[in-house]
């Protein structure tokens, strides 16, 4: 599931891909030169504005943006979520200066990984902070995709339990109307293929709640589960 | 002979289905929808064979028959449930329920489940 987001995950040789936003072109440099240092293979860009950042990460895949807090088109903490939102699944490092470190702790709450300041930047640094970043972001949205399957499964199994009380009575309904009717009757066959599609459906039923395990003990052990179908706690 | 059956299930359309086929078969049947209606109609009818959903409002259906167990230990009495967990078995024979059926049952099983239960009554009150 993490492979379905434009991310790579980190500790392969495949190089990093980062975006870099910064409009002062020696402070690129030197986060260039910091990378070089690193060792680790990165393909880097550069983007000297929030817009143009915008457009990048609309059209490529990165594995991490390094985002400079004082762009001439920013808009401070602003400018965090609007990269954050255009690119949700893509862990950001934030940059900033000796003076902003208030923004760059902000910056973190908001939705990036980490920040660093810019006067402090080492190579060593850097690749560090970029590697747990990524690694990181990628813990975190399969954390996300597990607790999203997990909420799903309790929902299709509390829907299969409740549809077993219609299936029950129809099938009950047909078996009766069955038992009134002559084998001879026509309508026999109708109603028998009815109780057969209803035991089709008991049948997709029990798999489902097989795999979603749906605790029993719960409301054995007098605990509360949702009625679904009138809407109440019971 | 007019053998009375108890049904307890919150769900009016299962209510309404086992009224009519127990009754369509010759039963005399008395529904409840959940657990102290159930006790109410426990005290003034003389029932030895019930069915009892397991999921019910207030009272569960296992609390409901171990309550009636106390009172009544030769009854036949019956779990009907949506699930399959043989922890779900296990905690039903622990009760004292004397069997187990999962929703959506065929109802010639409960009838037969009805039957031998009115035949064990009528030998164990010969002893």
């Amino acid at each position: 599931m993490y492979n379905t987001a434009k991310t790579r995950p980190v500790g392969t040789e495949k190089p990093v891909r980062l975006l870099i936003v910064e409009d002062d072109p020696g402070d690129a440099r030197l986060v260039r030169l910091a990378l070089a240092e690193s060792g680790h293979p990165c393909e880097v860009e550069v983007a000297a504005r929030v817009s143009t950042a915008l457009e990048r990460l609309n059209d490529s895949v990165f594995d991490v943006v390094l985002l400079d807090m004082g762009l001439p088109d920013s808009q401070g903490i602003d400018t965090v979520s609007k990269v954050h939102a255009e690119c949700p699944n893509i862990p950001i490092v934030v940059l900033t200066g000796l003076d902003d470190e208030n923004i760059g702790a902000h910056a973190v709450r908001i939705g990036a990984q980490e920040y660093l300041v810019k006067e402090d930047i080492s190579s060593n640094l850097l690749k560090r902070t970029i590697t747990y970043a990524i690694e990181r972001k990628q813990a975190e949205e399969e954390r996300l995709e597990r607790e999203k399957l997990q909420s799903i499964l309790e929902i299709a199994g509390a829907v299969c339990h409740e549809l077993n009380q219609p299936m029950q009575a129809i099938s009950g309904y047909s078996e009766m109307l069955m038992a009134d009717i002559s084998k001879d009757n026509p309508l026999y066959e109708d109603f028998k293929e009815i109780k057969r599609q209803i035991v089709r459906m008991a049948n997709i039923t029990k798999k489902l709640m097989r795999i979603t395990r749906y605790e029993t003990r719960d409301y054995i052990g007098g605990k509360r589960i949702i009625d679904i179908d009138r809407g109440r706690m019971r | 002979m007019n053998n009375t059956i108890l049904v307890v299930d919150d769900e009016e359309a299962i209510r309404n289905l086992l009224e009519r086929a127990f009754t369509k078969v010759g039963y005399t049947v008395h529904s409840a929808e959940n657990g102290e209606e159930a006790l109410e109609i426990l005290k003034q009818e003389n029932i030895q064979v019930m069915f009892l959903d397991l999921k019910l409002f207030g009272m569960s259906g296992v609390e409901l028959c171990t309550k009636i167990r106390k009172d009544k230990p030769i009854a036949l009495i019956y779990a009907m449930t949506a699930y399959t967990s043989l922890f779900e078995l296990a905690d039903c024979r622990d009760a004292g329920f004397d069997d187990y059926f999962t929703k959506p049952f065929e109802l010639k099983v409960l009838f037969k489940a009805a039957e031998d239960a009115f035949e064990k009554i009528e030998r164990w009150k010969k002893h």
